[in-house]
């Protein structure tokens, strides 16, 4: 180190006194802004809701895509606070303003941001594969749900199921369980028109049969 | 014990960007009364009182992040500093933006001694203002 160069450090160390203030309100609108911006990660949890809703995944399927959530909300929360860490500094610590000393910090804080940002870039995407990963499994793996289903009230009980036709013979459903037992695979029912009583569309079959 | 006699005050020594590179003078490290570090002593080229505070503050982006091992006193930081004259005179010459008002030269240190090590309690260096 020059001289010349050792003077400019200290100068600098010198007029560092006089904008504390300012440098502190800069760093803490920083973390502010990121800090808010943590918050918008949660949409990553809200995103797999109604037809992505995990639990009507299998289970294997469940667990992937809870997994892969749940890794991706960390990677991103990571990558996050690296990012704010790396344009904004760490906060709390204070060093001795004098020009070596504000010398070797800056050179550490380089070599620290260099770091951070690779590290956060790192996360960040790491993060949104595991999201598009989890997204994709939830899609992938939700059946489509049935559409025109009826609930149809009969002299003898109820039953649920998709809607198919009526006519002369009576109401025709594709309905599961019937004949074969609960969990059955769904198979075409013809319920007399004289034992139909009522005919109700409904969202979803539930427990009623 | 006897005090040296106080160096005279050169004031009409001209400003210059003088390095004097280390000098074996005696200068003393400790707490200012406002709480922060001062080093004082005497400057080898004006031979005036120089006294330069240090603080402790956010340069910029954070501190402290990444250094290792516990961190070190501000004596042992100061030592490694070049220190300024600060004896406070506008010499001849004096550039309008200087930040160090003295006469412009800088040197280091061999070691700084706390008041208590140089024989001086109060650590009030003996000299001409």
């Amino acid at each position: 180190m020059t001289a010349q160069s050792d003077r400019r450090w200290a100068e600098l160390a010198r007029e560092l006194e006089f904008t504390q203030l300012d440098e502190l309100r800069r760093q803490a609108e920083g973390w502010r802004t990121g800090l808010t911006g943590l918050t918008a990660l949660l949409a990553v949890l809200v995103v797999l809701k109604g037809r992505d809703d995990l639990n009507g995944l299998p289970d294997t399927a469940r667990l992937v895509a809870s997994g892969l959530v749940a890794l991706a909300f960390l990677l991103l929360v990571a990558g996050s606070v690296l990012a704010v860490r790396a344009a904004h500094g760490r906060l709390g610590d204070r060093t001795l303003l004098a020009g070596q000393a504000l010398r070797r910090w800056t050179e550490e804080e380089v070599r620290r941001v260099v770091t951070s940002l690779r590290w956060a870039s790192v996360c960040c995407v790491a993060g949104v594969v595991c999201a598009a990963g989890a997204i994709g499994v939830a899609w992938v793996e939700t059946e489509s749900p049935k559409d025109h289903l009826v609930r149809v009230s009969t002299t003898s009980g109820e039953r649920c199921g998709e809607f198919l036709g009526s006519g002369r013979d009576g109401v025709s459903l594709r309905a599961e369980g019937g004949d074969a037992g609960e969990g059955a695979k769904a198979k075409r029912v013809t319920l007399p028109a004289r034992t139909v009583i009522s005919v109700t569309p409904v969202g979803s079959c539930g427990a009623a049969k | 014990m006897t005090q040296p006699p106080p160096p005279s005050h050169r004031f009409d020594t001209a400003y210059a960007d003088a390095d004097l590179g280390e000098v074996s003078d005696e200068f003393t490290v400790g707490p200012s009364p406002d709480g922060h570090t001062l080093v004082r002593g005497h400057c080898p080229r004006c031979l005036g009182r120089t006294a330069t505070e240090y603080r402790h503050g956010v340069p910029g982006t954070g501190a402290g992040a990444g250094t290792k091992g516990p961190p070190a006193s501000d004596a042992a930081l100061l030592a490694q500093e070049r220190h300024f004259c600060e004896c406070g005179h506008p010499h001849p010459q004096l550039p309008a933006n200087a930040v160090f008002v003295g006469c412009g030269a800088s040197w280091r240190v061999r070691a700084l001694v706390t008041p208590a090590q140089s024989g001086n309690p109060t650590g009030t260096p003996n000299g001409t203002p």
